[in-house]
């Protein structure tokens, strides 16, 4: 019966299936096999199995003509050494469209990457496993490629002299996005990304405590006119260094992240200089960040839209009552996460909720004292919300869900998972409540019979 | 109004702006084929009839979220046969949603099968040696996310 459908329309039936489907759909016949492997554009394959099975991993990429994205990862705790660098010759070999690639079954040396960025022409994000020591040639054939992530691994002994890549050619590179992580004194191979990523908008560090040589890195980051998103994750020695860079030039600059290591004078410099318009702000600094610095924020960030602060403890209600007054017009989205300060002081939340007339989003989240009545004082102004986090906050009741239902109707995702005192029938009261809920983060156990009725009437999603 | 008619001789008529759903017979109209009727050898009158009740209802209820997904659900409950011959239908006639929500429908009927079931409901012929078949289980060996 399937003659009937031509080999186009039952491929749009396969583009619709999960990837789970794929293993009895490719043995029903040699018609379905030769077309589910033609319309297959993304493969995510867990490496089980041991080095014998190499050959058959070039052999069956060789039947995904059309494979655009493969993801390949390591759930074994042995190591191949040196199979990478077949792996990824395989790979080379046999995927040669390939846009999107993860690799992370082994860590690659800069040479296996030759192999494929000679082959592989117009991949346009990668996420690999370097190992030391770095080299980053490879990248120059990759004209295509605009998300590049890296994670650092090897032996941080200096094992080779730098002064070999000192003829390293130059090469612009059109990288949008770059992501690292682990990065020590001894990757001087980072030198090349900041000579010759000019067009870079997007800079993610992780855990990196040290990137090359400074005064590349410095002159780098203060160069680049695209710059609009920074991350520093736990990156205390770099983070001074960047911040006061980013003062003084990326005017571009639209969102910024610093979490576990940062500096008090840094952060401060660039609140207090930074001439560019910046629109997020998400910070983790539990000793880092005080008063001083949402007094700062206030009055050079005026187009601020979202502000999420996660564990200071520093911060006070003086600080956030001046941001509520300043950004009363602009702010959309506000997240104080297990933030002591909304239970140590009475009526902030009120204060906060009047003052942000814009208010979009709100995260409450893990802030374990928390009472109704603080909560329904604030959601009295705040009638527009259409996200609302209160993950973990264990001392709100059947109350807050009441309040949530009579005062928030354009609520469209909720998140109340670990809110141990809300029960069963504050969840139904709340589901038949609220017409435009999407998502809703809370415990299977907590959804009556009524509930779950509810939630699969209006294609609510459950998220557990 | 526009006159359509099926490969069997039976003929049908539809207001223009709702037969324009159809991108094929848009062309046509647009391009003047269709002075007198609009001639479809491609479809019968069977399925033509159930094309032309879906186009409708999408047309007169198109604001109504909801009336419109319980519509589609009791829509898609036909026979095998009959849900192939509107896919051809919705593809011949390029009629996008129709063609969405049927191939998701055959999809969502394949996807938790086995091997054995799909051919049951396809009526399909194993056409693999069972060497052939040995092989590719052992290429399954890689986990497929």
């Amino acid at each position: 019966m399937d003659s009937i459908l031509c080999d186009e329309l039952l491929q749009e039936i396969f583009h619709r299936l999960p990837p789970s489907s794929s293993a009895a759909v490719s043995l029903v016949s040699k018609r379905w096999l030769r077309l589910l492997r033609s319309s297959t554009v993304a493969l995510s394959l867990t490496f089980i199995s041991t080095p014998l099975a190499l050959p058959s991993l070039s052999s069956f990429l060789s039947h995904h003509p059309y494979l655009s994205s493969l993801s390949l990862s390591d759930s074994s705790s042995s190591s191949f050494s040196s199979s990478s660098h077949h792996l990824l010759q395989s790979i080379a070999s046999s995927c040669p469209n390939l846009r999107h690639l993860r690799f992370l079954a082994e860590p690659v040396s800069g040479f296996s990457l030759l192999s494929l960025s000679n082959s592989c022409s117009h991949l346009s994000s990668l996420t690999i496993t370097l190992s030391r020591p770095l080299c980053f040639q490879w990248l120059a054939p990759l004209r295509a490629l605009k998300d590049l992530s890296v994670f650092i691994t090897g032996s941080e002994t200096e094992l080779f002299s730098y002064n070999g890549f000192a003829s390293v050619l130059d090469a612009e590179l059109n990288l949008e996005s770059l992501s690292l992580c682990g990065s020590r004194g001894v990757d001087y191979g980072l030198n090349f990304l900041w000579r010759n990523c000019k067009k870079l908008e997007k800079l993610k560090l992780k855990s990196c405590e040290c990137v090359g040589d400074n005064a590349s890195f410095s002159a780098f980051i203060k160069g680049l006119e695209t710059l609009k998103e920074v991350e520093l994750r736990t990156s205390r020695t770099v983070a001074d260094g960047v911040l006061l860079k980013l003062a003084e030039g990326s005017v571009s600059l639209s969102s910024l992240l610093v979490y576990d290591g940062g500096s008090k004078e840094g952060l401060l410099q660039f609140i207090s200089h930074s001439r560019a318009d910046v629109q997020k702000l998400d910070l983790r600094l539990p000793l880092d960040l005080d008063n001083d610095h949402l007094i700062a924020v206030a009055e050079n960030f005026r187009t601020l839209s979202s502000l999420r602060l996660q564990s200071c403890c520093l911060v006070t209600g003086e600080g956030l009552k001046t941001i509520g007054r300043a950004l009363s017009e602009e702010l959309e989205e506000l997240a104080l996460i297990n933030c002591d300060v909304v239970e140590r002081e009475p009526g902030l939340l009120t204060t906060l909720g009047q003052n942000l007339k814009r208010l979009r989003k709100l995260d409450l989240s893990y802030n374990e004292l928390l009472l109704d009545k603080e909560l329904s004082a604030m959601l009295v102004s705040s009638s527009n919300l259409k996200e609302l986090k209160l993950r973990g906050c264990n001392r709100l009741t059947n109350m807050a869900m009441v309040s949530m239902a009579r005062r928030c109707k354009q609520l469209e995702t909720v998140d109340i998972m670990y809110c141990c005192r809300i029960e069963m029938e504050a969840v139904e009261l709340f589901l038949s409540n609220s017409s435009h809920l999407r998502q809703l983060q809370v415990e299977e156990s907590k959804l009556s019979v009524v509930a779950k009725k509810l939630v699969s009437k209006n294609c609510i999603e459950i998220v557990a | 109004m526009i006159v359509l008619n099926s490969s069997d001789g039976a003929t049908f008529e539809v207001e223009e702006s709702v037969a324009v759903q159809s991108q094929t017979i848009k062309h046509m109209i647009e391009d003047n084929c269709a002075d007198t009727s609009i001639p479809l050898p491609n479809v019968n009158g069977v399925t033509l009839a159930r094309v032309l009740e879906y186009i409708k209802k999408h047309a007169e209820a198109k604001d109504d979220e909801e009336g419109l997904k319980s519509f589609d659900a009791e829509f898609v409950k036909v026979d095998q046969a009959s849900l192939f011959e509107i896919i051809l239908a919705a593809n011949y006639l390029d009629i996008k949603g129709l063609l969405d929500l049927t191939c998701q429908t055959v999809a969502d009927q394949i996807k938790d099968l086995t091997v054995e079931e799909v051919r049951a409901i396809f009526n399909i012929m194993n056409d693999f040696t069972p060497e052939e078949e040995a092989k590719l289980r052992n290429d399954h060996a890689w986990a497929f996310e």
